[in-house]
């Protein structure tokens, strides 16, 4: 079967009723979108529940005649803008959003790096005889602050531009770009500190 | 945009590099880390998951492009009409099973004879059995009792063959009111206007179909 489009597919279901097509949708996009979520709740049981409600969320407002979605722009990003609010909702319920992150322009303003409890360290460098690199990658990213995680998440699991991390995010494309760069320059630091020898031949950021 | 933020989305493929020997260095840094991202393993949703928002898909109530498959909307209206006829129909039986029933419970009147039913008989000797075994005091306050009993008035009589035959005349105005809309419904055909049940009793209706005057205004 040729490759169809997430427009075309789109187009299919709601103008055909085409089951198949949104499952193909669905199934093209999960990993994206349930990457996401867990890297943003890091509970494997509530992000399948987030996904759940995402995806009900988007049929619904598939299914309404004036739907936020116009056909302008992708289909993925406008899913992901969904998801991002669901994951906020349950956040923000949890009290664990919060804004902790410096303005990435203001050079003299504490580091999340100063910020960081004194045993992340010890821990950091006990858990690299245990886990897999990719394991101990990802426990980096869930210590970044919420701002930086977000847009690291957004851009490797959500596989969206900056630009368009920018719109959902409501902030600038020199903000969205500034929470990247400052949060691979934690998670760097945080694998050279925990002895990763691979990532020291280009020095840092 | 500054140029460390330029380094970032020309090492995204967002942006054109640029030629400058530092900044290369940090993009080569930045690629690094990009590739460790990148290769994480992928999460994927539980399958039960998956299934459960198709599913959603699935059962969705409104399918725009499958709304020409309905069916006309004409059988409905006229299954409101027939409905509406054997609402009319159902209360016009009511309305005669009660005159038929209030009718038959009235008392005869003396000038009617009646066959008295087996069981009434039955009933009857039974009674004059008892009264054979009963003693005799008793008896005598029984003959007290039936003598205090007023008997029933003619005046009273008249009332209620009055009020008999005024039962059977409303009887048969429903009867003929059950056949006329029956015959009504029976010609009823696809989308013929409901006409109310008190046009055709009245019979205002034929004086609003007179024809108007030519040349009137």
């Amino acid at each position: 079967m040729a490759y169809l489009s997430d427009e075309t597919l789109v187009l299919r279901y709601l103008d055909k009723g085409d089951q198949r097509a949104f499952r193909m949708l669905v199934e093209r996009h999960q990993d994206r979108v349930f990457g996401y979520l867990l890297g943003m709740v890091r509970d494997r049981n509530v992000a399948n529940d987030l996904f759940q409600d995402t995806f009900l969320r988007v049929i619904s407002a598939m299914q309404k005649s004036r739907a936020t979605y116009t056909h302008d722009g992708r289909w993925l990003s406008w899913v992901m803008r969904i998801a991002r609010n669901a994951a906020l909702d349950y956040l923000r319920s949890r009290k664990k959003w919060q804004d902790v992150s410096p303005d990435p322009g203001d050079e003299d303003a504490p580091s999340f790096w100063d910020r960081l409890p004194d045993g992340d360290y010890q821990l950091a460098d006990s858990s690299i005889h245990e886990l897999e690199r990719n394991a101990f990658l990802d426990s980096c990213i869930a210590k970044l602050p919420p701002e930086q995680r977000e847009v690291l998440l957004l851009r490797h699991d959500g596989e969206l531009t900056f630009r368009e991390i920018a719109e959902m995010t409501d902030v600038s494309i020199n903000t969205a770009l500034g929470r990247m760069r400052y949060a691979l320059i934690n998670l760097r630091k945080m694998m050279q500190a925990a002895g990763k020898s691979e990532l020291s031949e280009y020095g840092s950021l | 945009m500054t140029p460390q933020l330029h380094v970032l989305l020309a090492a995204y493929d967002e942006a054109e590099v640029l030629s400058d020997g530092p900044r290369s260095h940090e993009e080569a840094s930045i690629r690094e880390m990009r590739v460790l991202l990148d290769a994480r393993p992928r999460q994927s949703p539980d399958l039960s998951v998956l299934d459960a928002v198709c599913a959603a898909a699935d059962s969705r109530p409104e399918e725009p492009g499958l709304r020409a498959e309905r069916p006309p909307v004409r059988p409905r209206r006229s299954w409101r009409i027939a409905r509406r006829m054997v609402g009319v129909l159902a209360a016009c039986s009511a309305l005669v099973w009660v005159s038929t029933a209030g009718w038959q419970l009235i008392p005869s009147t003396a000038t009617e004879t009646h066959p008295v039913p087996e069981q009434t008989e039955t009933a009857h000797q039974h009674a004059l059995e008892t009264v054979a075994l009963l003693e005799p005091q008793q008896m005598a306050v029984q003959t007290v009792r039936a003598a205090v009993v007023p008997a029933r008035l003619p005046e009273v009589d008249k009332a209620l063959a009055w009020e008999q035959e005024a039962q059977r005349e409303e009887l048969a105005q429903a009867r003929i009111r059950a056949q006329q809309i029956e015959m009504r419904l029976d010609s009823l055909l696809w989308g013929e206007p409901v006409r109310t049940l008190s046009l055709e009793a009245t019979g205002d209706l034929h004086h609003a179909l007179v024809p108007a005057r030519a040349g009137t205004p």
